[in-house]
């Protein structure tokens, strides 16, 4: 027989960015499930439904804001595929789009455009059949000049904000973030029970707060 | 190995006591044992991947055969077709049929579609249906040999085109640390590193051994001390040159080779290394004379001796690979290791597909790395062989070289010098910058070969 062991509290150790620094962060199993509850609503809330397939583009290291996300797809009954958001990685980004057809691409960035677009491909036509196209950074813009309609998305600290539709200001859940700004800066707390607690954490983004949702300085992405 | 990491190796080893199988029931089964459950799987898995699969059905049908043919092990060696990825891919083309004809359970019951990793060509689908626990339990029977326990921490160096990766350690009560394969990750990586005081590393690829000898030279980062709570750094992605060897040794390195095992499974070194295992209750494995054209003339080569990895899946009802062939040239014994498991192990030698044939010698670009590696301005052990064809009259080599050489066509004739010591033919050399080669790869491997 297998040898059975109990999980760790300790979900994982990952980080988020500040600007051009990082924060390590330590994460419960027990908050990650909490995120991914929020993070289920939210994909609901922007169009995921039971049956639909999601193209997840990010970094390993981004993990711990992803992780919830993938959990929320699977909890609205949805499949997904993973690429590496590089651009060296974007042929897979790419292969999938071509071969698959996706109701949602989730977390689109800057290097996941830049590899397509140095591929040659029209980013027009490669998301034209992608319902929902939640874009984050400068990749927002983009995705827009070329015609699309992207929905934005945020990685405020440790915290995710998303959207509730395309053109729309990026929002955290209320119930997990509170924001507020320092500076021009937005800053997070962290409203439940966390490993690591945050207490005006700095996010290294420039806006302002409205509630839950970040008003992005003008050239602020 | 150096004295103080053998010492801690020992200690790491007396800890674990007698404790060092994760499921001893099936990692020590008999040779018996896993013949019979071979049978039992493969005589399951043919008549229900040629109910469900449309490429089965059509290959199988082609080749004249069909599941009522195969009522043993031998009638399944002797019938049934082999098959690869270029035939999954002409499948996929001709038919439009994204999975290859190769899904056996309806779309809708799919998990997740990740993908292979590309390496020798556009990469192909991998359907997958999540069950409880993930992938984890293969993976937790070699971690648990390299030393990994409840509470420990691993550093997961990785990608995310195989899924979430960094959960597996929660399988064996361990804290993933989770980083980008990246070597701009390094400082970041060697930090946490010295904070958590990781036990396993996942995994160690060679630009992460180049980038940490340049992180050496450039900071006073002291790597001995970064990679000494380590039992097992997992390296893997290419052979291991003879100056990064050395480096890692010098960092005290505790260094396990890992290879996939024909897209099937895994392949790791345990703490004996001596030879690379695979599991063989998750694939039937076959080692096959490399020039077999079919199931007629596909001699299974010698224990002990090189052939081409056959893999057939016998833990997936979504997608099974049957009669697979890998590409992969390996050494392959079913001798019972000195660790006390029984399933087969490989060691890794190359690609079939990487092969030139250059005057009727073969040559493989573990035969060149040496060469390449024991100038001082191509040490990085970058270069490619250009294969325009498997045979070829002169030897072609595009060999990355650092910093700012006074003359390049020098030092092309140094290395021709030094390959055709080595390999005993005599190359033409092209020299490119190192960060030109490091473009083309994924960031944990360049490929080998190119076609110009």
């Amino acid at each position: 027989m297998a040898r059975t062991i109990a999980p760790p509290e300790l979900w994982g150790v990952g980080q988020f960015r500040v600007g051009a620094g990082s924060v390590t962060w330590e994460l419960s199993q027990a908050e990650i499930m909490r995120d991914a509850q929020s993070a289920t609503g939210v994909l609901s809330a922007i169009g995921l439904a039971p049956g639909g397939r999601v193209l997840v583009t990010s970094l390993l290291s981004e993990a711990p804001h992803v992780w919830p996300l993938t959990l929320g797809v699977l909890m609205n009954g949805a499949q997904l595929s993973s690429a590496d958001a590089t651009p060296f990685d974007a042929y897979r980004t790419a292969m999938f789009l071509r071969t698959l057809r996706y109701d949602m691409a989730l977390g689109v960035s800057d290097a996941v455009v830049d590899g397509l677009e140095q591929m040659g491909v029209d980013l027009a036509t490669a998301f034209a059949d992608v319902a929902v196209i939640v874009a984050r950074g400068v990749a927002y813009d983009r995705l827009e000049s070329a015609g699309l309609r992207p929905t934005r998305m945020l990685l405020l600290g440790p915290a995710t904000a998303i959207a509730r539709a395309p053109g729309g200001p990026a929002e955290v859940d209320p119930e997990l973030w509170a924001l507020d700004t320092v500076d021009g800066q937005v800053v997070v707390t962290s409203l439940t029970e966390r490993r690591q607690a945050f207490a005006r954490q700095p996010t290294g983004v420039a806006g302002t707060v409205d509630g839950s949702r970040v008003i992005l300085a003008r050239g602020s992405s | 190995m150096s004295d103080q990491n053998s010492a801690r190796e020992i200690s790491r080893e007396s800890d674990l006591g007698d404790d060092r199988f994760f499921d001893p029931d099936i990692e020590t089964a008999s040779r018996s044992a896993l013949a019979a459950l071979h049978e039992e799987k493969l005589l399951e898995l043919v008549p229900y991947a040629y109910e469900r699969s449309p490429f089965y059905r059509k290959h199988w049908s082609e080749a004249g055969v069909h599941p009522r043919d195969i009522l043993t092990v031998d009638d399944f060696r002797e019938r049934i077709p082999f098959m690869d990825k270029d035939a999954i891919r002409a499948f996929r083309d001709a038919h439009g049929d994204p999975y290859g004809g190769l899904l056996c359970i309806p779309e809708s019951e799919l998990t997740a579609i990740n993908s292979t990793s590309g390496t020798t060509g556009d990469p192909t689908l991998v359907p997958e249906r999540w069950a409880a626990g993930g992938s984890g339990p293969a993976l937790a029977r070699d971690f648990w040999e390299l030393g990994v326990r409840p509470g420990d921490h691993v550093a997961i160096p990785m990608f995310t085109f195989r899924g979430p990766i960094y959960n597996f350690p929660h399988v064996l009560g361990a804290v993933p640390l989770i980083f980008d394969h990246s070597p701009a990750e390094l400082p970041r990586i060697c930090e946490l590193v010295r904070r958590y005081r990781p036990t396993s590393w996942y995994t160690m690829s060679g630009p992460f051994l180049l980038a940490l000898a340049e992180l050496e030279q450039s900071t006073d980062v002291d790597l001995r001390d970064v990679f000494s709570s380590f039992s097992s750094i997992v390296f893997a992605g290419e052979p291991l040159g003879v100056r990064a060897k050395a480096n890692a040794e010098r960092w005290g390195m505790p260094l396990f080779h890992h290879s996939a095992a024909g897209d099937v499974g895994a392949a790791f070194e345990c703490r004996e290394h001596d030879g690379l295992h695979v599991w063989e209750d998750v694939g039937f494995y076959e080692c096959i004379e490399p020039d077999a054209t079919g199931p007629g003339d596909a001699t299974p080569v010698a224990d002990g001796a090189v052939g081409e990895l056959v893999a057939t899946s016998l833990g997936s009802d979504v997608f099974p690979l049957i009669r697979y062939r890998s590409d992969d040239l390996d050494r392959f014994t079913r001798q019972r290791c000195a660790c006390g498991r029984t399933h087969a192990r490989l060691w890794t030698l190359g690609r079939k597909g990487d092969e030139v044939i250059v005057d009727g010698r073969s040559v493989l670009p573990v035969d060149v790395w040496g060469a390449v590696e024991a100038l001082d301005e191509t040490a990085a052990g970058l270069f490619q062989i250009i294969r325009t064809q498997r045979q070829v009259d002169v030897l072609r080599l595009r060999v990355g070289y650092a910093g700012a050489p006074s003359d390049l066509g020098a030092l092309a004739g140094l290395i021709a010098d030094s390959v055709e010591a080595g390999v005993g033919v005599r190359p033409q050399v092209e020299l490119v910058a190192n960060a030109e080669l490091l473009k083309l790869g994924p960031p944990h491997k360049i490929p080998r070969v190119a076609k110009r």
